[in-house]
């Protein structure tokens, strides 16, 4: 996927011709992202591995206790068992290379608490999360272009309430949303099912909760530099040319206003699968949000860890994808990388 | 370059477009006849639940209530005796450690293996190594004593093992999926002789069971016998209350699990409810006697006469969960006492008792003695064990106390913590607060046995030790002869009660609200009230 990345990239670098030959500077590129993949992988493992070390509670306690539905202070002699059928008794360090090994040969180890491999368990659930996620990500940027479009950079009025209604929406809480609307959309007017699993109809109102406050957080960035870029010189010279309200608005003043929303999709993605955990809990939806919160308090570390990976590597990807977009969106952008 | 951003901007607003029109079109056909999991909705019955289980089997309550749909048991419970299941008859042995059952013939298991008792053993097995609470049943092994007739082996007369066996953890799997199919397998898709097979686990949201149409091994207590009425049982998940309300209230599911207790007294009058009271404790005070302020028995029955339990349950449960004053033993236990009106509100009475105790007022309210607040640290599991509705009754708590000088601290445990039994030693805990699920009155050898010094019971919430008053408990259980036995716990009660030990609050209950006119829906009687599928008849449903 980074190479696909990477590809893309590549037509806006050919725009100028490069001193070295292109090949040496391709591959040096190519070789400089994976390995700068490769080491936020490594960092995300690392670091999640020693916080679940750190984080305290006893793990052999924890699986003693959820298996059997208890809460109790176990004896010695129990912990010890549990603490050697799964190698815990073994040294930290140990743990933690043998892990690292087994992720090195493509295995992801094995929930102790769902008793699957982990690579099933994420294989299952990553469908309805990039789904639910992805949706709400575009689903934001539909409302909040229009909406900075329409208000944004105008006379008094329209401008502040405009603001203010991002202001609103950023700031409502996606649990409290959730349940309006699943009372408004779900039982009210029965337009959606309440429980709706993962197919388009059970997707749009989980969407639009997740949708809406992002929207929000969108819109105040791309309004502050919507509000910048038509103050500018080009946008007079461009209107000076004739050039029709809306032509400057979506042509020029637009482009230059997409870059910190941009920016701040990357960041969502992240905000977005934390939501999630609320979200589908609201509309008794799967998803990975779930499932991570439950091993992460259940110290269910391969599970939590194997999610941890999944995600920093979307996170790679993504980031990626918006150094591309910046340089179609910004062509300067482009030359200077 | 241009260009691009031209092409872009008109497009993501015809996309909006067309999503706008997408979601008209939807609200227009939403009327299906297929349920989310594509089955025929007038052949599926639709059930949410709260809570799901990692595994379909095992200790955990919450996977009682899933093998009680793909397993058979022994013997079912019906109200105060035995009847037969996959068991026609038993016979216990002139020492009581001894029960030897006969099997029910023709039984198979939905792949082919036929119940005998090698596969009874075999299970067994399974329960003594995977439950780990197994051993409070004093249930070590069993024998085949021919075909079809097999023993259990106890290691103290237990005259409850039936009512523990008829409970939904003790269900038959068949030995051959439990020998031959992986871990993972076995969790998700268990083989056993029961109504349902768990046709597709969909984790986070839901489990499609299908009927077993060869089912002949209904229990003796079953509204009828033979394959269930319907095609599909769809298993929902549904964390949220709101949420499976609203499934209800727009007819997508037919049955659901705890309602929001807002929605009760509405739910009494316009659906069917089911309220079952589990066995076990109910929702109790454990007291720290080992350390602490509540060491002194005046400061204990001080704390309890200062709250108002009743008035506190009434307000905050609204009929769905009954107040319960015995803090040892459930109402659904046999040798139950009822304790109800020891300890009445009497803020007088505790402030009197606070007095004597050498507990003085000091200028913010709060009691001293020696230089020490009285301070009462009360770690307690939100979520989980406690309720949102058991949090607001303990913040109730906390208020009604203050006012004779406690200060009550309610400390919420993560789930780690919870789970990992934090903040339980005597040193860090002045009172704990949650319930027990259990079908026997020995309940109180769980719960207020000491355990050795090396190897303490965790189960004992109080620190209660008490070797004299252990023995009581331990003859109580050995008594053979049911009227003695009777008293001998009743006994007990009484004296945990006046002690002051572990005082009650409110009952556990299982609550399930169904559709008016569906017929056959009932809650198993063993311990925990799961929930029964196998004889609703979905026509009548509204």
């Amino acid at each position: 996927m980074t190479a696909a990345g990477i590809a893309a990239a590549l037509p806006d670098a050919t725009e100028t011709p490069p001193a070295r030959p292109q090949v040496t500077v391709l591959l040096r590129t190519i070789a400089v992202k994976v390995a700068s993949a490769f080491f936020v992988l490594w960092g995300a493992v690392t670091v999640t591995f020693i916080v679940l070390s750190a984080l305290p509670g006893d793990r052999a306690t924890i699986v003693l206790n959820v298996q059997s539905g208890q809460t109790t202070v176990r004896t010695a002699t129990e912990i010890a068992a549990v603490n050697s059928q799964y190698g815990w008794d073994k040294p930290v360090i140990v743990q933690y290379f043998s892990y690292v090994w087994s992720v090195l040969r493509g295995d992801l180890g094995t929930s102790w608490e769902l008793r699957r491999p982990v690579s099933a368990i994420i294989a299952e659930q990553f469908g309805p999360t990039i789904t639910l996620t992805l949706s709400a990500l575009v689903l934001a940027w539909l409302i909040s272009v229009p909406w900075t479009l329409l208000t944004a950079g105008r006379a008094g009025r329209t401008k502040t309430f405009g603001s203010t209604v991002e202001t609103v929406t950023a700031g409502l809480p996606q649990y409290w949303l959730g349940i309006i609307l699943l009372i408004v959309f779900a039982v009210t007017l029965g337009w959606f099912p309440v429980i709706g699993g993962t197919d388009f109809s059970g997707t749009v109102l989980p969407a639009f909760t997740l949708a809406i406050p992002l929207a929000g957080f969108i819109g105040q960035a791309t309004r502050t530099e919507f509000d910048r870029a038509i103050r500018q010189p080009f946008v007079l010279s461009a209107r000076t040319r004739g050039m029709s309200e809306t032509g400057v608005r979506v042509r020029h003043v637009l482009r230059h206003a997409l870059i910190p929303g941009i920016t701040l999709s990357g960041w969502a993605l992240g905000s977005l699968l934390s939501g999630a955990v609320l979200v589908e809990s609201v509309f008794a939806r799967p998803g990975l949000g779930a499932i991570l919160v439950k091993a992460v308090s259940d110290k269910d570390f391969e599970l939590v860890m194997g999610i941890v990976i999944l995600i920093s590597a979307v996170y790679v990807v993504v980031n990626l994808l918006i150094d591309v977009i910046y340089a179609i969106v910004d062509p300067r952008l482009g030359d200077t990388q | 370059m241009n260009y691009r951003i031209k092409a872009t901007v008109p497009a993501t607003l015809t996309l909006a477009a067309v999503t706008l029109a997408g979601t008209a079109l939807l609200a227009a056909c939403s009327s299906s006849t297929a349920t989310e999991a594509g089955t025929d909705k007038s052949q599926t019955i639709t059930y949410v639940h709260e809570q799901e289980p990692p595994c379909l089997w095992g200790a955990w309550v919450q996977q009682a209530y899933l093998s009680r749909q793909v397993f058979d048991s022994l013997i079912s419970w019906d109200n105060d005796k035995p009847v037969p299941w996959l068991a026609t008859s038993w016979k216990t042995s002139a020492d009581r450690k001894n029960v030897t059952f006969t099997l029910k013939e023709g039984v198979q298991f939905t792949d082919g293996t036929p119940l005998n008792a090698d596969a009874v053993v075999r299970n067994v097995e399974n329960w003594v190594k995977n439950l780990s609470w197994n051993r409070f049943s004093y249930l070590t092994g069993a024998t085949a004593e021919s075909a079809n007739t097999v023993t259990l082996h106890l290691s103290e007369p237990n005259p409850e093992i039936l009512r523990i066996l008829s409970n939904g953890h003790y269900g038959i799997q068949s030995p051959t999926a439990l020998d031959k199919n992986s871990t993972a397998r076995n969790c998700q898709y268990p083989v056993g002789s029961g109504p349902w097979t768990v046709k597709k686990w969909t984790q986070g949201q839901e489990i499609l069971f299908q009927r077993n149409d060869k089912y002949n091994s209904a229990p003796a207590n079953a509204k009828h016998s033979g394959p269930a009425y319907a095609k599909y049982l769809e298993w929902k998940f549904a964390p949220d209350a709101t949420t499976r309300w609203s499934a209800l209230t727009t007819g997508q599911a037919q049955v659901i699990y705890n309602p929001p207790s807002n929605q009760w007294a509405n739910a009494q009058k316009n659906y069917q409810v089911y309220n079952y009271i589990t066995g076990g404790r109910q929702q109790v005070f454990s007291f720290n006697v080992a350390q602490g302020p509540f060491t002194d028995i005046k400061v204990r029955q001080a704390f309890v006469h200062a709250v108002d339990r009743k008035q506190i349950v009434k307000a905050v449960f609204k009929g769905s969960a009954p107040f319960d004053g015995n803090g040892t033993l459930s109402p659904t236990n046999p040798f139950y006492l009822n304790v109800n009106d020891a300890y009445p509100y009497d803020p007088a009475k505790a402030a009197q008792l606070l007095d004597e105790a050498g507990w003085k007022t000091g200028a913010d309210g709060i009691r001293s003695k020696d230089g020490k607040q009285l301070v009462i640290r009360l770690p307690y599991g939100a979520g989980p064990i406690i309720s949102q509705d058991g949090t607001a009754a303990l913040q109730a708590v906390q208020q009604q106390v203050a006012k004779v000088g406690f200060k009550l601290q309610l400390i919420p445990l993560t789930l780690t913590q919870l789970f990992a039994g934090q903040s339980q030693a005597p040193d860090q805990e002045d009172l704990g607060f949650g319930y027990w699920v259990w079908p026997a009155p020995n309940i109180l050898d769980i719960v207020y046995n000491a355990g050795t010094t090396a190897e303490p019971n965790g189960n004992n919430t109080t620190h209660f030790n008490n070797p004299e008053v252990q023995a009581r408990i331990t003859a109580a259980q050995r008594e053979a002869d049911p009227v003695r036995r009777a008293q001998r716990y009743k006994e007990l009660q009484q004296y945990f009660t006046d002690q002051a030990i572990a005082i009650g609050f409110y009952d556990f209950t299982n609550n399930v609200v169904a559709a008016k006119g569906l017929k056959g829906f009932w809650q198993d009687q063993g311990s925990n009230g799961l929930p029964v599928f196998s004889d609703v008849e979905l026509s009548g449903a509204k």
